[in-house]
């Protein structure tokens, strides 16, 4: 994946309601390029049938009492 | 109660205090005095406090004494004179989670694992220094850092900064720390104390102010292995205000510490926390490589193992935690930023760059990365490895955004969620301590406080104490 612009950085943030100064968004976006290296190795990643980890559990509470 | 004092009080541990004073030799009236005039003494050089709450702390040592004086001793933390991170819901007491966001909060309702403790009749001296919401680095704007009792002019590392440093310098007898990437494995380590994460969902994380949920861990700092197992059993076990508690049962942690470990495999993955292309100095590597050799004279079995997926450790849990702690923040983030020190800014609005096909591949990868560490463990009982890939940085001119994005050697536990303990096993040549890592199977605290207590009392580090 390329390197973000600042542009681009600006609006990701905006979608989220959030509007910082153009400094900020320089910053930030020599921030997150540093990242971007590795989030490309990342989604490189074949990860075959792997599922989303993450704590949910369908087990309702009403199963657990029982 | 008659109080003798042949060893300074503030630097005896939660058993030595313990069985004193259910023997009614010590007076937990005595020892929360002792531990004040300490922190009056040093903590302005070691700011580990935020909030000293010396008159409640007091009420709770006569109430302890009153207790055990009538019979009703409630076991080892009974009278104990514990502090804790400023991110756990304290009833009526100011916390802050080090931020001008909450300058002015004060909870309703203690955390599940603060009540736990006072269930257990312990003494709380106040609340202690961290990072900004368990995230930001020094400086913040709130109040002080933290300093290393060590040598005041490096780091204790975060977020379980002033947990760490009032362990170490006997400011309290022990810490409830929160760990979501390394923030009470680090500060253990750096600080020459023992910090544990337990298992995901062991503890329950009820009234502690969120960093990123699905990694988040509550778990005890103090100065030795028996003294963290105390403080384990009183707060772990289901709570039904925390859904991601588990209903394993809470074994008695205390009871197979003194068991040895021969004939116990422990796994390096060498590949990743023994080389210098993750950062690890060579030093750090040559210290914790003789503790290793330690812990085969003591009869353990050493074996090498490959985690091909720790490569990807680091990015999956900065995606994970910065999406995860954006979410959190967002409404604040909107509405007051200027609220929010520029570190802890820049960390989260990185997490709102990222994108929902960042989170899924992070969240398979971590998937990946539990997988590979289930098949290790199938041929090893327990992990070891730095705690830290160095020692101890100096405070001027620390840089954490160099931190940030430098490999991990905390994160995949994590990552995984499996227990891991940082325990001291030495020190640099600059006199600053070093930490080995030792991390087991999900639920199996058992085990790993085992082989950290016998490298413990075989090292006998826990004799030395920080010249502050």
């Amino acid at each position: 994946m390329p390197k973000l612009t600042a542009a681009q950085v600006e609006q990701a943030l905006a979608h989220n309601g959030i509007k910082i100064s153009d400094a900020k968004i320089k910053k930030l976006t020599a921030l997150y390029n540093q990242y971007s290296p590795k989030l490309d190795a990342l989604h490189d990643q074949d990860l075959e049938n792997e599922e989303v980890a993450g704590v949910f559990s369908p087990a309702w509470d009403a199963d657990e009492e029982a | 109660m008659p109080v003798k004092t042949s060893q300074p009080l503030h630097f005896m541990t939660i058993r030595e205090a313990a069985s004193r004073i259910k023997k009614r030799d010590l007076s937990p009236v005595e020892l929360t005095h002792a531990f004040l005039d300490r922190i009056a003494k040093v903590d302005k050089k070691t700011k580990s406090y935020v909030t000293l709450t010396a008159d409640s702390a007091l009420k709770e040592a006569r109430a302890a004494e009153a207790e055990i004086l009538k019979g009703k001793y409630r076991g080892p933390l009974h009278g104990i004179p514990l502090a804790h991170k400023d991110l756990y819901d304290t009833k009526g007491i100011r916390t802050t989670a080090q931020s001008k966001v909450h300058e002015h909060r004060v909870p309703d309702e203690d955390a599940t694992v603060i009540a736990r403790l006072k269930q257990a009749g312990s003494v709380m001296m106040g609340k202690l220094a961290m990072h900004e919401f368990a995230s930001g680095g020094p400086p913040t704007d709130l109040f002080e850092q933290a300093r290393n009792p060590w040598n005041t002019d490096y780091i204790t590392s975060g977020s379980s900064s002033g947990s760490a440093a009032a362990v170490a310098a006997g400011l309290c007898m022990g810490s409830l720390g929160s760990d979501t990437g390394g923030s009470i494995r680090g500060p253990a380590s750096f600080c020459g104390i023992v910090g544990l994460k337990p298992t995901y969902g062991r503890v329950s994380r009820y009234g502690v102010i969120p960093l990123s949920w699905s990694l988040d861990h509550v778990g005890p700092m103090t100065w030795t292995v028996e003294d963290t197992a105390y403080m384990l059993q009183a707060i772990a076990g289901h709570d039904p205000n925390d859904s991601t508690t588990s209903r394993a049962p809470v074994p008695d942690y205390s009871r197979s510490l003194k068991e040895d470990i021969k004939g116990l495999v422990v796994g390096i993955p060498s590949h990743y926390f023994f080389t210098s292309k993750n950062g690890a100095d060579a030093e750090t590597i040559a210290i914790v490589k003789k503790a290793v050799t330690q812990l085969e004279e003591l009869g353990a079995k050493v074996q090498d193992v490959k985690i091909p997926s720790l490569e990807h450790v680091q990015i999956a849990n900065t995606v994970i935690l910065q999406t995860e702690a954006f979410t959190y923040h967002l409404p604040n983030l909107q509405s007051q930023p200027q609220n929010f020190g520029e570190y802890l800014l820049a960390r989260l609005y990185l997490g709102g760059v990222f994108t929902a096909a960042d989170f899924v591949q992070a969240s398979r990868m971590r998937s990946r990365i539990k997988r590979e560490f289930a098949e290790a463990l199938r041929k090893v009982d327990v992990i070891v490895s730095p705690s830290m890939s160095g020692a101890p940085a100096l405070y001027e001119g620390y840089d954490p955004v160099s931190v940030a994005i430098t490999p991990s050697f905390t994160a995949p536990y994590n990552q995984t969620g499996m227990p891991a303990i940082s325990i001291p096993c030495g020190f640099n040549k600059k006199k600053m301590p070093i930490g080995l890592q030792i991390a087991g199977k999900p639920f199996d605290e058992p085990t790993v406080l085992r082989v950290a207590y016998t490298y413990q009392q075989a090292a006998e580090l826990y004799k030395k104490r920080p010249p502050i």
